[in-house]
């Protein structure tokens, strides 16, 4: 495999790719695949055959589900596997090994995720496409970066700009696209979901009265006067009333986001309040989605999708339905469990061995350092991967898998676009696809997922899954794909929650989440989650000549922390200056990187960097979904 | 000097033709890739040629100068010790029914890889090549080559140039490998009448009013650029639209920038060249770790400084340019040639 080519007709693609597009076959040829099972021994690593590999895998899960029960294991897929491979893993938690504890890490910044937690009444899911950003009259971006998170949705920004359609960008730390953007609102970190409460505020006042009028949304954000915002959010009142008539004006308003909305100290609620700016729209028509959402992955769409979820068999069908799990017992041979799973945040600590099929959640969640020990304290630990991530060093056992050129099968896209991906070459060595992999596990486990190929997977996915009903490979081929519809995911969204479904309530807006600042620690440190992501990405840092061109190849001593202009000139530091980042809870050591991006009094850390930092800005939850954080911390700045 | 000989072979021929091409060389022509997608690629038959395709997805440039190259290769523990051996391309290509500003693209990329030093791995697959051009007589959605001098005939720098007129192709040999190809195929060509010769030329006439020639004036630019004459605000502003995916330089017909890097597995391991783009960051990163480019605005320049100053168009006899129009396409944002050289005519965005 000598290079890639963008296709002309692709309705993504559109004849443009990223620059990880671009390199997306170095990430194949790399010499860094594995080649060969590992198996540990000792504290080495040692390559081994795979029938070895395969016993030893059996046997152990076979010796910790009678020991401890099924519910000791757990199993995460990726998000940058196949719906096929995703769907297969699903299958083998919840038949062979008999649990429901499979998830994805990702799913974490994966929300609309919202969709995906039982407790969680309101429908998010996106039901926009990428081209709605070139259809939409009122373009808002907020806390997210569209040219680092997905280039394919920036490249319709700044048509949408040509076009010249307004552009309002909300983000502590403006983005790429920050200088197109005709109006930037920089909250103070943690008041995001007070700033969406005064645009509302402003939008709905301009509305049409008999919309307004007797509407609980109306009243909850009845006291978020653009004065009352400005003072929580640091955002001038003039500013928020500007931002909000343009909502009020806009007929076909977009709100783009992605995990840096959904990871925020109060990022349900604040998507909530974002969802209903589409309702402020006076004419706005009912086809109409205000939201789109950008995922970080291939497949992050997919792998929810196809049920690597612990509340949900694949096309949202949940567990606890009996005539849901009657219908997959019959083809599957046996039940899956009535009970939810643990969500992956919560099996760490919790399960005794863990299947891990491309995952990593040691780089995925917000406390680096304890999800390092909770892997280390599994009594055993399968990981299968193209390449001996730090994760997969920690394994008991490593199965080399193969990248998406050398199999076939489909990606979700983030507008829900199923789509085929085809063999070009064969895996490096003995490495195998990840749905041959789960095959051969189960087999061994005496529980047989018996299949030619990804296309009868598929064809089992449809019969199983309403919203893949009609997805033959041969109807994928005759276009560029299917974008699969919302409403039976809808209906089975209602079914599980009840009447109560229906009830939007909105969010409760009084507490913000900014830390209080005072004199001995004036600044607000927040993690950034787009910041310098590349060169944190396995992938990237495994293709030859895309990891030189992110700096992935270019070791740095010290964390870089970006602070604005006012505090350089306060502290008098210049861009590489040495610091010491100090919070109540701990300290770091960081090098200062002056940038006029950043909001005054704030100091922005890139997410990929808080084990580093984790000392000063602990992880913690999100109280009402458990879901782990960053909360934004007041620090100070010293030199060294 | 005598004329060129021109033949003519009828459309029903052309199959025969291209099979007696099959027998002697790997064959690269515009094939349908999927849906409205053609690109060239490998024939591994004749009615796989798509003869009324508009463009290819890339240009030929990937066949002589991949996007991986591999130098050479070692070998640590080989019987007599360290074994070096470099890697040559020694396939004969025949490539068929090549638009006139892929040509020209290749004829560029000659000059470029002969300037200074020959180009081994280049020139190897140069001379193993034979270019058979299909001349156009409806512009693309985004040709420009009229405005390049790269089309939509060629005067020179061919094999052969192929030209359809109703149910035939016009066959002008423009190489002694090209009266050699003819040669091979003396039953299926026959030479071309007078009344062909003519139809011909009132063909190119009317096909160059056709290609527009107001898509790409590039007089100002190329003055502007080569004096620096240029107001920093425009490269900031298209800075500003650029998201440094490298599309441009990867669809361009004369990039040529690489990067090498070695990958080893075990105790054997290749020196590989990769296709760079002197848009990203780390491209004009020295070792001490300082970046003369370091800002979008800077790269930008420095890429349209090379495309159109004077000061490469000399030693290159043309400037950096086909007017095949494919950046318009590849390009996330809007810094494609024409609107660049738009751009800097009016003096603002």
């Amino acid at each position: 495999m000598l290079g890639t080519a963008a296709s002309g007709g692709h309705p993504v693609a559109r004849g443009r790719l990223c620059a990880k597009g671009w390199h997306a076959h170095e990430v194949s040829t790399s010499s860094q695949r594995l080649r060969k099972p590992l198996i540990r021994r000792g504290e080495e690593l040692e390559e081994t055959s795979w029938d070895d590999a395969l016993d030893v895998l059996a046997g152990r899960f076979g010796e910790i589900k009678a020991a401890n029960g099924a519910d000791a294991i757990g199993v995460l897929g990726s998000p940058r596997a196949t719906n096929e491979e995703n769907f297969l893993l699903s299958k083998l938690a919840r038949c062979c090994l008999g649990t429901n504890n499979v998830d994805f890490s990702a799913r974490l910044a994966a929300l609309p995720g919202l969709f995906d937690l039982p407790e969680y009444r309101r429908l998010t899911l996106s039901a926009t496409c990428l081209d709605d950003i070139e259809r939409a009259d009122l373009i808002m971006l907020w806390q997210v970066d569209p040219a680092e998170e997905h280039p394919a949705a920036a490249s319709r920004v700044l048509a949408a700009v040509e076009q010249g359609v307004l552009v309002i960008e909300v983000a502590t730390r403006s983005g790429r696209l920050g200088r197109l953007a005709g109006i930037r609102l920089s909250p103070i970190p943690g008041t995001e979901l007070q700033l969406a409460a005064g645009l509302l505020h402003v939008a709905l006042a301009g509305a049409e009265p008999a919309r307004a009028e007797g509407d609980s949304l109306a009243a909850s954000v009845d006291s978020c006067t653009p004065e009352r915002t400005e003072a929580v959010t640091g955002v001038p009142a003039q500013e928020v009333v500007r931002a909000g008539e343009a909502l009020t004006l806009s007929e076909r308003p977009l709100v783009v986001y992605s995990r840096g909305a959904a990871l925020g100290p109060q990022g349900p609620e604040v998507l909530t309040a974002l969802s209903a700016f589409g309702r402020v729209a006076d004419d706005a028509a009912d086809s109409w989605s205000p939201m789109l959402w950008l995922s970080t992955y291939c497949n992050s769409q997919g792998a929810r999708d196809m049920g690597v979820v612990p509340y949900f068999l694949s096309g949202y069908q949940p567990v606890s339905d009996q005539d849901v799990r009657e219908k997959f017992a019959h083809a599957w041979g046996a039940p899956p469990p009535a009970e939810a799973g643990l969500p992956s945040w919560e099996m760490l600590g919790k399960v005794r061995a863990m299947l891990v099929m491309g995952d990593d959640p040691i780089t995925a969640f917000p406390d680096v350092a304890g999800a390092r020990e909770a892997v280390a304290d599994l009594d055993f630990l399968v990981v299968q991967d193209a390449f001996l991530t730090p994760f997969a060093q920690a394994a008991h056992v490593v199965l080399p898998s193969a990248t998406f050129a050398e199999k076939d099968g489909t990606f979700t896209n983030t507008e829900r676009r199923v789509q085929r991906v085809r063999k070009a070459v064969e895996p490096p060595g003995e490495a195998r696809a990840d749905w041959e992999i789960l095959c051969d596990i189960s087999r061994r486990m005496g529980r047989p997922m018996e299949y030619e190929s990804p296309a009868q997977v598929m064809a089992e996915i449809s019969s199983l899954t309403p919203t893949y009903a009609d997805l033959s490979y041969q109807r994928l081929d005759e276009g560029w794909g299917v974008r699969w519809s919302l409403d039976e995911a809808v209906a089975a969204k209602q079914a599980m929650l009840g009447e109560t479904a229906a009830d939007d309530e909105p969010p409760s807006v009084e507490q913000c989440a900014a830390p209080a600042v005072d004199d001995d620690f004036p600044l607000i440190l927040t993690a950034d989650y787009a910041l310098e992501s590349w060169a944190a990405d396995k992938l990237v840092v495994n293709a030859i000549g895309l990891r030189r061109q992110q700096g992935a190849d270019r070791p740095t001593v010290l964390p870089q922390v970006e602070i604005s202009l006012r505090e350089a000139e306060n502290l008098e530091l210049r861009t590489g200056a040495r610091v010491w980042v100090r919070s109540r809870s701990g300290e770091m050591e960081a090098a200062v990187r002056v940038s006029e991006a950043v909001r005054p009094g704030v100091v922005v850390l890139p997410a990929t960097l808080r084990e580093a930092a984790a000392a000063v800005l602990p992880s913690s939850s999100n109280p009402e979904t458990g879901v782990p954080m960053l909360r934004p911390c007041a620090v100070r700045i010293e030199k060294t | 000097m005598s004329r060129p000989p021109v033949y003519v072979i009828a459309k029903s021929h052309l199959s025969a033709w291209v099979e007696k091409m099959l027998e002697t060389a790997q064959v690269i022509a515009p094939r349908v890739a999927h849906g409205p997608d053609v690109a060239y690629g490998e024939l591994e038959a004749p009615e796989q040629v798509a003869w009324d395709y508009s463009s290819s997805l890339a240009p030929l440039k990937r066949f002589l100068f991949p996007q991986t190259d591999t130098l050479l290769r070692w070998d640590k523990q080989a019987d007599d010790g360290l074994q070096l051996e470099p890697a040559y391309d020694d396939t004969e290509r025949i490539f068929l029914a090549v638009r006139p500003c892929d040509v020209a693209g290749v004829l560029f990329l000659d000059r470029v890889f002969t300037r200074d030093r020959e180009d081994i791995y280049y020139l190897n697959r140069r001379k193993r090549s034979t270019l058979i051009a299909l001349t156009c007589a409806e512009p693309g959605e985004h040709c420009f080559c009229v405005c390049a001098e790269a089309g939509p005939f060629l005067k020179q720098g061919y094999d052969l140039q192929l030209t359809r007129i109703s149910d035939e192709y016009v066959v002008e040999v423009g190489s002694e490998k090209g009266a050699a190809l003819v040669g091979e195929a003396e039953d299926l060509l026959v030479p071309a009448p007078e009344v062909l010769m003519r139809a011909r030329r009132e063909l190119e006439q009317e096909a160059k009013d056709r290609f527009a020639d107001d898509k790409a004036y590039f007089a100002a630019a190329l003055r502007q650029v080569t004096f620096d004459q240029v107001p920093d605000h425009l490269w900031d502003e298209m800075a500003e639209r650029c998201l440094e995916c490298g599309g441009c330089s990867f669809v361009c017909p004369t990039c040529t920038c690489f990067l090498v890097a070695d990958s080893e597995i075990g105790d054997a391991g290749a020196r590989e060249r990769l296709w760079d783009s002197c848009l990203y960051e780390a491209y004009a990163l020295e070792a001490s770790g300082h970046n003369p480019r370091a800002e979008r605005r800077h790269r930008l320049k420095a890429r349209f400084f090379h495309k159109l100053s004077y000061q490469f168009a000399k030693p290159l006899e043309a400037h950096g340019c086909v007017g095949c129009g494919r950046c318009i396409t590849a390009c996330m944002g809007s810094n494609d040639m024409p609107a660049v050289t738009a751009r800097i005519r009016r003096g603002a965005l």
